[in-house]
């Protein structure tokens, strides 16, 4: 793993007059896989629009804090400055497959003006079935000649990375790249991230709610809850031993944890919203071990148990307490 | 079925109606193309004045002695020629213009295209293209094109590009929020690439299914001009004009003007049937 390729500091958005993303941190090295976990609303998508400079298209923007990839200030491009890291150095996977794709456009000819367009090959074609071929597409020249609605779900996420790797980009953000997918499509896409990034030193910042997929694909995470990172490290660390009440609790909503005819653990209450401004941490509310202070300051980001890299927002994890 | 597998849709039976009106339309285009070459008079012909249908002249003959069949005939050729340009070139300028409104970054372009949409659809429609042709000139002609078909084609595209712009622009609308939009400008594709790429091939799907009900609309005008004497001049044969040379005998040779009138009526309503089949497949 090498040094830092993007680095995330205090980052704040602001939309409307609200911050959904607060003093957002984290890193990325190059060749690593860093997951970004959160419920919905929690600004893991806004942090991902602001590191692929598509803030304002949604009407938000940066208010604090610095992106830094590999010595570019991102928050700072201009449009026209964008053009030379969008595609070509950062990609980004979105979330839905059907929308991404022209629906009425061959899939070989789409693929094949997006590399003309960004990576001129000399054989267009020939790329383009090449990079199928990367994505492991069975029966390429087929798929070339197809419409996109003529693909399945997963075939189309295949083409959607396909896509991606055209400009051989150093940062692939994967915005839920599986949402949209059944539970065994997730894993196949996900280890082809996986296999992706091992094969290319990418990186990958892997936006996801499920925490499976986190343990078997990436090498740290950051955890994100109502626009702050609640806990971050690395990812055997956060799963194994999380500090933070938040992640404990997702651990325990998982499926698997929970045995046949038994009730799936649900965290009581929703997340904030806008018009919640209350002062303290803001998972007190539906924290089961929230205590007087916990509604009094924020908790800021610190090293748990004296392990460098593992971070939590709690005070309980502060106190030394063994929090998990 | 497997994900490689082409859908069938495509293979779905076609409803009768649309056979029917196609059945209707074809024969007269057919008889439009064939008849005025095979026929033994020419549409200008002289013979005996106002004969009932025969053998000879299955639709009679007019007040001066010309043959009504063929001439309603060749009056198809016009009418229906007429109908495809004005639809066809009305569809391309108006979709061009509409999708460029609803996929401008800048709103003020937008806006200044569709309040000029909004107003030439605001006024009547007939009262405005017989306004344009007096502006052009009813007997405009250019080369071998006869007097006023150039006033009417031009009159009507004027005006009709402006309904496809509206249906154009709706739909540009919602596409240039879908990804692949949002993707390609992103990426730096230029706002013609994108227009004429990934916008209009959609856009003018859309507006397909109004323009087969467009040229309906088209050819009654276009009678409706020549019958009001604004139309195509006499004396080039057109179906308006037909009719209107005949109205005032109809008490004596009623089929001076029924019979071209039933050829415009069986047109129309083919035109209908294959409308309406697509409108009603659209929906489903």
């Amino acid at each position: 793993m090498g040094a830092s390729l993007l680095e995330v500091r205090d980052l704040a958005i602001e939309i409307a007059d609200w911050e959904p993303v607060k003093d957002v941190s984290f890193e990325v090295a190059g060749g690593e896989c860093v997951a970004i976990v959160g419920e919905t609303g929690s600004g893991k998508t806004l942090t991902c629009r602001a590191i692929t400079g598509m803030l304002r298209r949604r009407g938000g923007s940066v208010v604090r804090g610095s992106a830094r990839f590999d010595g570019i200030d991102l928050l700072t491009l201009t449009e026209r400055q964008w053009l030379e890291v969008r595609g070509r150095r950062i990609s980004l996977v979105p979330q839905s497959s059907m929308a991404g794709l022209d629906p009425i456009m061959r899939v070989g000819r789409q693929l094949e003006e997006t590399i003309r367009f960004i990576a001129p090959a000399d054989d267009p074609r020939k790329r383009a079935r090449e990079l199928l071929d990367h994505v492991h597409m069975a029966r390429a020249d087929e798929v070339l000649r197809l419409y996109p609605h003529e693909l399945s779900g997963g075939m189309r996420q295949r083409i959607m990375i396909a896509f991606a790797l055209v400009g051989r980009p150093e940062l692939i953000v994967a915005d839920e790249p599986t949402t949209a997918l059944d539970v065994t499509l997730q894993r196949n896409i996900l280890r082809l991230l996986k296999e992706l990034q091992a094969e290319t030193a990418l990186s990958v910042i892997l936006v996801t709610h499920d925490l499976g997929v986190v343990e078997e694909v990436a090498d740290s995470v950051t955890i994100m809850y109502a626009g702050r990172v609640v806990e971050a490290g690395p990812a055997a660390k956060v799963l194994g031993a999380p500090a933070h009440p938040y992640t404990c609790a997702l651990l325990a909503a998982r499926p698997l944890t929970v045995g046949p005819g038994e009730e799936l653990l649900a965290i009581p209450g929703l997340p904030p919203g806008p018009a919640d401004r209350a002062s303290g941490c803001p998972f007190a509310p539906r924290c089961a071990r929230a205590q007087a202070r916990c509604d009094e300051a924020v908790p800021q980001l610190e090293t748990v148990d004296d392990l460098p890299g593992h971070l939590a927002a709690c005070w309980l994890a502060r106190s030394g307490d063994d929090a998990a | 079925m497997s994900a490689l597998e082409r859908p069938l849709a495509r293979l779905r039976p076609w409803p009768a109606s649309r056979w029917v009106g196609i059945a209707l339309l074809g024969s007269v285009a057919l008889a439009s193309i064939v008849i005025p070459v095979v026929s033994h008079y020419s549409t200008d012909a002289i013979d005996v004045p106002l004969q009932a249908p025969s053998g000879a002249h299955p639709f009679g003959t007019d007040n001066v002695g010309r043959d009504v069949f063929v001439r309603t005939f060749a009056a198809g050729r016009i009418d229906l020629l007429l109908a495809i340009v004005v639809v066809a070139s009305s569809a391309l300028v108006g979709t061009l213009i509409g999708t460029v409104a609803g996929a401008s970054r800048r709103r003020a372009v937008d806006a200044l295209i569709m309040r000029v949409v909004d107003a030439i659809i605001a006024f009547p429609f007939i009262v405005l293209v017989l306004g344009l042709v007096v502006v052009i000139g009813p007997t405009v002609r250019w080369g071998f094109i006869p007097a006023g078909l150039p006033s009417t084609g031009l009159a009507l595209v004027f005006i009709s590009w402006a309904f496809y712009a509206r249906i154009a622009r709706a739909e540009a609308l919602s596409l240039r929020e879908r990804d692949y939009v949002v993707a390609a400008r992103t990426l730096g594709y230029t706002q013609a690439r994108i227009v004429t790429r990934h916008l209009m091939p959609s856009t003018i799907r859309i507006c397909t299914a109004f323009a087969v009900g467009h040229v309906i609309v088209v050819v009654a005008i276009v009678a409706s001009l020549a019958f009001l004497g604004s139309g195509v001049q006499p004396p080039t044969p057109e179906w308006g004009s037909l009719m209107h040379d005949g109205s005032s005998l109809l008490q004596i040779a009623w089929w001076i003007t029924v019979l071209p009138g039933v050829v415009l009526v069986i047109t129309g309503l083919g035109l209908s049937l294959i409308a309406d089949s697509i409108l009603r497949e659209r929906s489903n």
